[in-house]
């Protein structure tokens, strides 16, 4: 979403399976690596990656397997850019409930959004009906 | 995930290994918790020392079984909770449902006091 062509970019095409969550996370963490993102910064990417791509596969795509999700992860001094875009009908992320309330806690189900939001600087929602959803998170290196 | 089963004392202890992400895990978490309460044991250590990562739905599994343990009049801890997981239990509170210890030994001296 308007990165300079300079930044580093990477782009990993997946299908809806759970298990390719292995190969998200190991492009997430060398990513990082190569980066020079410290132990901390690149947990709380490869947490949300993880849980952008598990809503993308199980929410957006319904783990339809010949639907995709697309990981975008791009990198410039200081500042990690993330896109997760599946081709789901879309959802609101605002009925999102806080899963820290007493009445949620032992609910087993609704974190993967406030894992997001906790975790990186910035998570924008781009719904775009019948094409899919894209998030977009920014974390800033301290 | 893989689930290796041993026993310390009375405590029935589960060591998870790989990642626990939902699919197929949820039943056989499950079904594992749901065989050693059946077995008449009231107290289980999950060892996360070996699992290499979780995301939202691996927690939603623990919380099941935590639920059923509760559920049963029995109790379920937590040992080597990695860095990255501790930090995913802290921000969603569930660090305040689970009792959980840096070890394996602070875990199984925890049950003994009780």
């Amino acid at each position: 979403m308007g990165a300079p062509e300079s930044w580093d970019r990477v782009e990993l095409t997946v299908p809806s399976v759970l298990d390719y969550l292995s190969l998200v996370n190991a492009v997430s963490e060398e990513f990082g690596l190569q980066m020079g993102a410290d132990e901390d910064t690149r947990n709380a990417i490869n947490s949300s990656v993880v849980e952008a791509c598990t809503n993308a596969m199980e929410h957006g795509n319904g783990l339809d397997r010949e639907k995709r999700v697309i990981l975008t992860l791009r990198a410039a001094p200081g500042r990690f850019e993330i896109d997760v875009s599946d081709e789901g009908e879309g959802f609101d992320p605002e009925e999102v409930q806080d899963p820290r309330k007493p009445e949620n806690l032992l609910r087993e189900r609704g974190r993967g959004i406030f894992i997001l939001r906790n975790f990186m600087d910035e998570v924008r929602f781009r719904i775009e009906p019948s094409r899919g959803t894209t998030v977009h998170m920014v974390k800033e290196l301290k | 995930m893989n689930i290796k089963q041993r026993e310390a004392g009375n405590v029935v202890v589960l060591e998870l290994s790989g990642k626990l992400m939902g699919g197929d895990d949820a039943a056989v978490f499950q079904n594992r918790i749901k065989d050693i309460l059946g077995q008449g044991h009231k107290k289980i250590l999950i060892n996360l020392g070996s699992l290499s990562w979780i995301n939202s739905t691996g927690l939603g599994i623990l919380i099941s079984g935590y639920t059923s343990v509760k559920n049963a009049g029995a109790v379920l801890k937590l040992a080597n909770v990695a860095e990255r997981i501790q930090s995913i239990l802290m921000i969603t509170k569930l660090a305040t449902v689970f009792d959980s210890y840096s070890t394996e030994e602070e875990a199984l001296a925890s049950f003994e006091k009780e």
